[in-house]
């Protein structure tokens, strides 16, 4: 019952998320900052980032994706192994933010947990 | 007498699934590799398997929102912000994939109207995404290690040990 109880306010949360996303989405701002990008470009971005030859008009940019043909085999079609370089991508701009951050975090914890021994010690005796 | 059953460490518990969210999360992140259909029935499977991960530090969640505001650590409030964010970015990937659903949703017969913003807002949350699972990976990257090492590399080592020692005393018989 408890279970339940957590698991429909994570989901009331969440649905508060998503009527906040469709209110945004019917703002003026979001359809003109997003209508420019069009679906094309967002496509191109999400699927790897590939780009249009630039100069090229709308309607041969999208014939001129490079590796278009595995993109849309791999996004289509079943697995697609060239794609592995998506998650190696992923994988080293985690593994880079996590080295930068991560020793980072760790001092600023130690110097947190060295300061609350120093409140928590007694005062020292004055001579 | 009956054998009682032996308790898992909640932290193994803990590992296994936050490993398997972000292995689904690495695969989710690559429909060129995964293709479409396994990208957007995966991508609900990592909407419940977030739902779980929250349930597993529910406690946790709860007592950091108490305190936020009163005395919880710079660390824990920072670390709840970024979840927050995290969880906020997480639900605008999946409804935003929901709606430009091309294999998921027509196969269960249900159709959305198609509005230009949902794509753009999904590559862009998507990529959000990543960064900041960076960031909630680097928060907790020394549990990360210590757990790994209890959990995983330790049962492995000794094991190994166990071995080669018993290799050693057949060979010295």
């Amino acid at each position: 019952m408890k279970l339940l109880a957590r698991t429909l306010s994570i989901l009331a949360i969440a649905l508060l998320v998503v009527g906040a996303t469709i209110a945004f989405s019917r703002t003026s701002y979001a359809t003109t900052t997003f209508a420019q990008r069009g679906p094309d470009r967002a496509r191109g971005e999400f699927s790897g980032g590939f780009t249009a030859q630039p100069g090229a008009s709308p309607g041969t940019a999208r014939d001129t994706f490079r590796n278009r043909g595995d993109v849309e085999r791999g996004r289509r079609g079943g697995i697609n192994l060239f794609g592995i370089v998506d998650i190696i991508k992923n994988l080293v701009l985690i593994a880079i933010i996590v080295m930068l951050i991560a020793p980072l975090v760790r001092q600023l914890q130690k110097r947190q947990a060295r300061l609350s021994t120093q409140r928590r010690a007694p005062p020292n005796p004055t001579t | 007498m009956p054998k009682q059953p032996t308790k898992r460490n909640p932290n193994s518990i803990n590992l296994a699934v936050d490993a398997t969210i972000f292995i689904a999360f690495l695969i989710a992140m690559a429909p060129r590799f995964s293709g479409i259909a396994i990208h957007e029935w995966l991508s609900i499977a990592f909407g419940a398997a977030i739902i779980a991960h929250l349930l597993l530090h529910w406690e946790w969640l709860i007592e950091v929102a108490k305190r936020f505001f009163s005395k919880a650590q710079w660390s824990s409030r920072i670390n709840y912000l970024l979840n927050i964010l995290l969880f906020i970015d997480i639900t605008i990937i999946i409804f935003t994939g929901l709606l430009i659903s091309e294999s998921a949703l027509p196969l269960l017969g249900i159709s959305v109207p198609r509005f230009g913003i949902w794509r753009p807002l999904h590559s862009i949350s998507a990529d959000f995404s990543v960064f900041l699972l960076g960031l909630h990976i680097a928060m907790h990257w020394q549990w990360i290690v210590s757990t790994t090492k209890r959990f995983i590399l330790a049962p492995f080592t000794t094991r190994t040990r166990t071995s080669i020692s018993q290799t050693q005393k057949e060979v010295s018989q």
